[in-house]
């Protein structure tokens, strides 16, 4: 599929806006004179694990935060479940909200919290479940990430990798169903970073729509349905692993061969 | 729960700190008090405020509630107070208010005199009767004026008395043994001379430096009082001056007649010698009244800071607490005696529940009579106080007790033997003497007569 | 790296200006971040009154706030207790009135050095302390953290601790007035002797309702000054380490400026319906 393709599939009905998880309609964004991001579109079906690829500074991040409704675009709309994020209310804005987990690029762990208390902060406000139901699923949720000893930690103990894998758990605590992960194995050694990845195809499987930026290119390739290369502002060209591997843009070739770090 | 505590009692003890300090302020308020209202007049506020505070005989009473300006020229202020409960006794329809200052930087308040036995207590709406406030003004010409005029006079009969004495000198020259006797006496009355103008001229130097005394003076709330006295004293001083200088040209008279009889008959020395010693003797106890009056004078008019190391006190402005802390004893330089009377020795048994003014009995007089028989010989230098004592029914009423009682005592005392009112005090101390009573039948009913003595006579 | 902040909740950043109209960009800067101030305190009045309310985060604030304050304000109203009490000594001392040392210091310290000096220490302490804390989080993307997992990250962040103020103010005014009493009786009493109930007596003889209600309650006002300003630049804290350090000092000096000059408003409204101001 090309970035064409899309641009077609968006004229088409509107129920499979509905059935789109994420959907950018023309997007663009500008930070004072600097376009990041120039009439971007593109949809994420529901249950489909989308990898964003790009250099550094394209704006791979400034996407995941407009799906959070975080930026708000210039142009365009960004539909989530159908919602135009841009436009919501304070208070649908937060609904979308609560079926959204977001891994920040550098965690974003809340410092004054223990890491346990990071963890469960989201089921805290969001659940009505007991203390004891909240510990008890805040220490499943590290476990996940092999951090079931660190519970009672502050963030500021705990190594940049630690933090990562503290923020996934935090991210995923309440099985949001759409899951925007910034870069989950930048800093990991190759056996943890192989962990993370199964523990989000291992949601995937669950039903869960995943948004990955990722630097990790074999990591993408068990991963996603669907890889994207941002570059320029632009998506320069979107589609299974194996249609990257052909692609005719010698950059998105050159991306799709090389080992990667994030 | 370290944390929820600490919250906890920040807020809780924050809380009630300015809990407290509200109920302070309300309580200097008398907010809390059950209170009675009356009202008075006066043509001039001078300061007076709604909220001042009203004084019932130097007691903190009460406070003012409005003041409402008169709608004519000829009309007066009507000012509005609440007094409390508590001193209601002492606030009779003859009461006189008047206005006074708290000092050089505090405001003005009301005062109320306690009013007299006889007249009904005031009640609730009674227009009390008032003193016109007085001007600081008024009152620094009036004490010039004085000053200058105890000067004057002093100036003039020193010189006299000086002119005197050099007369008795030649006049007497021969006879040495009656000579030696009266000069020394003589030199007595021209140095007296000499160190009142000297001390009057200190005091008016310190007067014009404003080295604090003049603002010591204002300071005080019954300096018209003590003015009106000085002058008096001041008034005294001359007019012994001018006995002892009559009586000087007499003993001259005496002398040179003596001398004369001396010279031509030869006969009746011991006569002579008689009447001469006579007249020495007269001539004493005229200096000796002449310095007494000096005496009163400088206390009276250099209360504050003039002669420092007598130490300073206004007794109506000491307050019971700060008497028994001893301001009177000066740091242990002037100890009390202490002569202790029980009330049945002294008063006629009250009428259950009669509230007013004990009566001495004649007994009791009598007994008061010896009392202060003690202290007679020292009178004049020194303070007396009057201490009430009552242990009956709550401590409101045991201070209305023990102050009638106090004042009661002192009103005598100083009617009887004629004691200078400002070294003459009633101090209420309710249940607690201020040291053991060296007396058997002592139960806490009574009074004692507190004698400080002057340490400058020492 | 952290986001700008959210438009709608702050003035977008001038451009960058000639240096002709460096002035005039100034004194615009001025009236935005003035309206800025006022927008987000309003914000935050309102907010405040709308549940839920997080009453587990103020009791955590206010135990930062409030009750980590306490031993600086106690150490710095009885300081200046004892030293009010040596200058009101050398005053009064001239007029022989040496007896209204208490009274004079206590109205002194009640009316107006007790309530100000505490919201300037407060200022001082807490005003960076919000101003640094908020710009950390600001930076290190927690408060979008705390959107993304819809939070109103104001309402959790800034209301809270700006109510933590404005309940702590008057309390560490309290305490600053009563240990500036004190101070000034232990200054009192190693000179002249006085007993603490006389001095007592003596200090609340001048102060009056009119006295110690509005002058403590104004601090209330102190409080939402000090919590608006430094939750307003921590927000509004630039991606950066020196962002925050930034916040920090901004925050310091624009409470402690905005709450002089909202103190001669407030004084004058209190004069206004006290008009006797003492009494
Ligand atoms: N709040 C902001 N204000 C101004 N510029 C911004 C802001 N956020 C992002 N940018 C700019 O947008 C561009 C894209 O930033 P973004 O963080 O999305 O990059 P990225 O693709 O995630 O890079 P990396 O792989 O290094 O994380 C950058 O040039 C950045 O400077
Ligand atoms: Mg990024």
């Amino acid at each position: 599929m090309t970035a064409v393709d899309l641009g077609e599939r968006q004229g088409g009905a509107a129920a499979t806006a509905a059935a789109d998880a994420v959907r950018f309609r023309h997007v663009s964004k500008r930070f004072g004179t600097q376009a990041v991001l120039r009439d971007v579109s593109f949809a994420i079906p529901a249950g489909r694990a989308f990898c964003l690829l790009g250099r550094s500074g394209t704006g791979k991040s400034v996407m995941l935060r407009h799906i959070a409704g975080l930026v708000r675009p210039d142009e365009g709309q960004v539909l989530v479940g159908g919602r135009d994020v841009g436009a919501l209310s304070s208070r649908d804005l937060a609904s979308v909200r609560t079926g959204i987990g977001f891994l920040f690029q550098n965690a974003a762990l809340f410092d004054s919290m223990t890491v346990g208390e990071n963890v469960a902060f989201p089921l805290r406000r969001h659940t009505r479940l007991t203390e004891a139901e909240i510990v008890a699923r805040a220490h499943q949720r590290l476990a996940a990430v092999g951090l079931e000893h660190d519970y009672g930690k502050m963030p500021g103990q705990l190594s940049g990798g630690m933090r990562k894998r503290a923020g996934l758990a935090r991210a995923m605590a309440l099985e949001p169903a759409l899951l925007l992960v910034d870069e989950p194995s930048a800093g990991l050694d190759p056996m943890t970073a192989v962990e993370i990845d199964d523990l989000l195809l291992e949601r995937k499987r669950a039903g869960t729509t995943l948004v990955i930026v990722t630097h990790n290119i074999p990591g993408a390739r068990r991963l996603a349905d669907e890889i994207a290369v941002l570059h320029d502002g632009r998506i320069l060209e979107s589609g299974t692993a194996a249609a990257l591997d052909a692609s005719e843009h010698p950059l998105v070739r050159r991306f799709m061969r090389s080992v990667g770090g994030g | 729960m370290t944390r929820l505590a600490g919250v906890g009692l920040f807020v809780v003890g924050g809380l009630v700190l300015f809990a407290a300090a509200l109920f302070m302020v309300g309580d200097r308020r008398m907010a809390f008090a059950r209170t009675f209202r009356v009202a008075t007049q006066f043509s001039r506020v001078t300061g007076l405020q709604p909220g001042a505070v009203v004084r019932v005989s130097g007691a903190r009473a009460g406070t003012i509630r409005r003041i409402d300006p008169p709608t004519d020229p000829a009309g007066r202020f009507r000012v509005e107070l609440d007094i409390t409960e508590e001193l209601h006794p002492l606030v009779r329809t003859d009461s006189v208010a008047s206005i006074e200052a708290e000092g050089l930087v505090g405001g003005s308040f009301l005062s109320i005199e306690i009013g007299g036995a006889d007249a009904p207590i005031a009640t609730s709406g009674t227009m009390l009767p008032s003193r016109e406030p007085f001007e600081i003004a008024d009152m620094l010409q009036q004490m010039g004026a004085t000053i200058v005029k105890v000067n004057a006079t002093v100036d003039v009969l020193t010189g006299q008395v000086q002119h005197a004495l050099d007369s008795v000198v030649v006049t007497v020259d021969n006879a040495n043994a009656l000579i030696t006797s009266v000069s020394d006496d003589a030199t007595r009355i021209a140095s007296a001379g000499a160190r009142i103008s000297t001390d009057l001229a200190d005091l008016t130097a310190d007067i014009r430096d404003g080295d604090g005394t003049v603002a010591k003076l204002l300071h005080d709330d019954t300096l018209y009082r003590r003015l009106a006295a000085a002058a008096e004293h001041g008034e005294a001083i001359a007019g012994d001056t001018r006995q002892i200088v009559g009586d000087t040209r007499q003993i001259v008279g005496d002398v040179r007649a003596a001398v004369e009889r001396l010279r031509g008959t030869d006969g009746q020395v011991t006569g002579l010698i008689d009447e001469l010693r006579q007249t020495v003797t007269q001539s004493r106890s005229a200096v000796s009244g002449f310095a007494d009056n000096m005496d009163a004078l400088k206390r009276n008019f250099l209360f504050r800071g003039f002669f420092n190391r007598r130490g300073y006190f206004d007794l109506d402005a000491v307050s019971p607490d700060d008497y028994r802390k001893g301001v009177l004893t000066g740091g242990g330089e002037r100890p009390a005696v202490r002569i202790w009377l029980t009330a049945d020795r002294l008063f006629a048994p009250a009428a259950e529940g009669a509230a007013g003014t004990p009566v001495l009995t004649d007994d009791g007089q009598a007994r008061l009579d010896s009392a202060m028989t003690a202290f007679l010989d020292q009178l004049p230098g020194g303070v007396l106080v009057v201490e009430g004592y009552s242990r009956d029914g709550s401590r409101q009423s045991q201070f209305r007790t023990a102050r009638g009682r106090a004042a009661t005592v002192r009103d005598y005392l100083v009617d009887r033997f004629g004691l200078d009112a400002q070294r003459s005090g009633a101090m209420p101390l309710g249940a607690t003497p201020v040291e053991t009573p060296e007396l058997a039948s002592w139960s806490g009913e009574g009074i004692a007569l507190a004698y400080f003595s002057d340490p400058a006579r020492r | 790296m952290a986001d700008r902040p959210m438009p709608e909740l702050l003035p977008t950043p001038a451009a960058p200006v000639p240096p002709a109209d460096r002035i005039g960009a100034g004194v615009l800067n001025t009236f935005a971040l003035i309206g800025g101030l006022a927008l987000w305190g309003g914000r935050a009045l309102v907010e405040a009154l709308r549940p839920p309310y997080d009453v587990d985060e103020i009791v955590r604030h206010l135990y930062d706030i409030g009750w980590r304050s306490t031993p600086l304000l106690a150490t710095s109203g009885f300081a200046i207790g004892v030293v009010l009490s040596m200058h009101t000594r050398a005053s009064l001392e001239r007029f022989g009135a040496e007896a209204m040392i208490p009274a004079g210091l206590a109205v002194a310290v009640v009316r107006e050095t007790g309530p100000l000096t505490a919201a300037l220490l407060a200022a001082g302490r807490v005003g960076a302390g919000i101003g640094a804390e908020l710009g950390a989080m600001r930076v290190t993307e927690q408060i979008d953290a705390l959107e993304a997992s819809a939070v109103d990250a104001f309402k959790y962040l800034a209301v809270t601790r700006i109510v933590a103020c404005m309940i702590a103010m008057p309390i560490l005014t309290t305490v600053m007035n009563v240990s500036a009493v004190i101070g000034g009786f232990v200054a009192e009493h190693a000179i002249s002797g006085m007993s603490w109930d006389l001095y007592l007596e003596r200090a609340f003889s001048l102060i009056g309702f009119s006295d110690l209600l509005p002058s403590t309650l104004k601090t209330i006002a102190f409080g939402f000054i000090i919590g608006v300003t430094g939750s307003y630049l921590g927000f509004a804290a630039q991606r950066g380490t020196e962002g925050v350090g930034q916040a920090a000092t901004r925050s310091v000096v624009l409470a402690s400026v905005l709450v002089i000059i909202s103190n001669v408003v407030l004084v004058r409204l209190i004069f206004f319906f006290y008009p006797q101001g003492g009494a």
